[in-house]
């Protein structure tokens, strides 16, 4: 088979037929791949490993602190504890979620006067200024485009409510759990449409809604609450919608698929998901992007064990395409260059069809 | 007269915490003994919250409404408690690691505790060696738990360790790890006693390495 360019690697697979080679992904990036690989540059980060979907950024802020702040400002020696893509989050974001030195620690939205508060305005241009993507489109016609969103309407509501405050609404006041599920999806919808106009190819949805061997909530709640609003954002959209979640999800994968959903990302393997297992299960109707597993084998210098990890994956989901390889979450500042470098350069090799 | 402790239990599994603080302060009129109280009717419940979890049968929210009630009938408790000097099963110690600020799994494994008859010391988020050590040497517990959320955070997981080592503080005590980045074979690689995949089996797991030490 002749080489083909990114973009018809990726829409081929998307397609679930075979193509040239298996497509690498990333989800996102720690700011130290980003300086490491890309010299501060992200989308440079993308192209020197050969990655076949380059990022649309959306921006978000707290306290007026973007996201990747590290990359392009000074962050004060206080806020930088944690880092990551969250360095220097200190305080209220505007979602609602509470931060502190970089890392996640709770949510302000606690009743229907918050409301108003922690759902953001539009601001689409700020998020993602059309002329940016325009330059990159020309610089790298050949890649596919991917909106990779972390804000998805039900783990951020979770997230903005924090956790336990969140499960007790559930019985205490539960149309408050639903209005803000329904105005966050509103908001998404909003932003998806934006993008895809400025022309991304597929979206991946950042919608966190489990953990290690469990989901948060029961199938039947999670039915309720949030597949109703997943439906929404696939009928408001043309291109193609993914899922990210962490956390074990498969108890949850064949009511995504009702919603309309049709790719998987990222199929943690510490959290008990099985890609094999996916595969044979729902590998006609979902475009699977995973599952190298960042804790245990991305986390080494191990190349051998980064490439018997590969062959894995690929052994376990490559076949009739429908396959994207990815880490098992996002690239973290855990994972060595060594191993990340290795995975991306011999699945081009193990990949090919 | 007994016929309340059942209620009190099931109306904590319903996560009904107005009734279960006017039915303990009810069993308390009634002359019931304040360990009773505890063990037939909140830990009770509390037994059934935890099977259920394990079964699948339940999710985090029914866990949590479950141990805010249970809470809610151990404030009115307590008191009762201490005038008797009721025994805890055991006491625990417990924090995440210094440099990860997450606490929704810790806060887990600290309610799960408290409602199967053991006394918890939470330090909270961010936890220094020292700090555990300092810890261990004041309140003595059977039980020490080390939570991350974070992978970064992992190698203070054995750091800690290594300080309650250099204390010599090992030999009254257990130390359990837990978290989403943790597994069985990193807990054997730190030297840890044991390590639980959920908030549940926790509690099990640390009974039954206090059974093996000899602790219990």
């Amino acid at each position: 088979m002749s080489e083909m360019s990114s973009r018809e690697r990726v829409l081929t697979t998307i397609e679930h037929k075979e193509p040239d080679r298996v497509p690498l992904y990333a989800f996102s990036m720690d700011p130290k791949f980003i300086r490491h690989f890309g010299q501060g540059n992200p989308l440079k980060a993308f192209e020197v490993n050969n990655l076949d979907s380059f990022p649309i950024r959306v921006q978000n802020w707290c306290q007026g602190i973007p996201l990747l702040a590290s990359l392009v400002m000074d962050i004060p020696e206080e806020h930088q504890t944690a880092g990551g893509a969250f360095g220097g989050w200190h305080g209220v974001d505007e979602f609602g979620r509470v931060w502190k030195r970089g890392s996640y620690v709770g949510g302000a939205l606690k009743t229907w006067d918050d409301l108003d508060k922690y759902i953001p305005d539009l601001r689409l241009e700020e998020r993602t200024p059309p002329g940016v993507l325009k330059t990159y489109k020309e610089r790298y016609p050949d890649k596919a485009y991917v909106l990779n969103f972390h804000s998805g309407p039900f783990g951020l509501t979770i997230e903005s409510m924090g956790f336990e405050h969140f499960f007790y609404s559930l019985y205490d006041d539960r149309e408050l759990v639903k209005e803000v599920i329904k105005r966050r999806t509103d908001w998404f919808i909003h932003i998806c449409k934006y993008i895809q106009e400025l022309g991304a190819d597929y979206l991946v949805m950042g919608d966190d809604v489990a953990y290690k061997g469990k989901t948060f909530v029961s199938p039947k709640d999670f039915e309720e609450l949030a597949i109703p609003h997943y439906k929404r954002i696939v009928d408001a959209l043309d291109m193609p919608v993914f899922w990210h979640s962490d956390g074990y999800i498969e108890p949850l994968i064949e009511l995504a698929i009702q919603a309309g959903i049709r790719g998987l990302h990222a199929i943690e393997p510490p959290a008990g998901n099985d890609l094999g297992r996916i595969k044979r299960n729902y590998g006609d109707k979902l475009v699977l992007l995973g599952n190298v597993d960042c804790v245990s084998v991305l986390t080494t210098t191990d190349l051998n064990l980064v490439r018997k990890e590969v062959d894995r994956c690929m052994e376990q989901a490559k076949a009739g395409g429908g396959f994207m390889l990815a880490s098992s979450n996002s690239l973290h500042g855990a994972c060595t260059i060594e191993a990340v470098t290795e995975m991306y350069r011999y699945a081009r090799e193990a990949g090919k069809y | 007269m007994e016929e309340v402790l059942g209620i009190i239990s099931d109306s904590l599994i319903k996560g009904d915490a107005s009734s279960v603080e006017e039915l303990v302060t009810r069993a308390l009129g009634q002359g019931l003994s304040p360990k009773l109280i505890m063990d037939d009717g909140l830990v009770a419940g509390m037994a059934v919250i935890g099977a259920r979890f394990k079964n699948d049968e339940i999710y985090l929210p029914e866990v949590m409404i479950a141990a805010r009630a249970m809470n809610t009938g151990l404030k009115v408790l307590e008191p009762a408690l201490r005038d008797t000097n009721a025994e805890f099963k055991g006491t625990l110690v417990l924090g995440t690691v210094r440099g990860d600020l997450h606490d929704v799994g810790k806060n887990m494994v600290s309610m799960m505790f408290r409602g199967s008859g053991f006394e918890v010391i939470d330090l909270g988020i961010d936890v220094a060696e020292h700090t555990f050590v300092e810890k261990i040497r004041e309140y003595h517990p059977e039980i020490v738990g080390l939570s991350a959320l974070l992978s970064t955070t992992l190698p203070t997981m054995k750091s800690t360790i290594e300080a309650i080592d250099e204390a010599s503080l090992r030999e009254q005590t257990i130390i359990m790890v837990g978290g989403a980045p943790v597994t069985l074979e990193f807990t054997k690689a730190i030297g840890a006693d044991g390590w639980a995949p959920d908030a549940a089996s926790a509690v099990d797991a640390a009974e039954t390495l206090l059974k093996r030490k000899g602790l219990r």
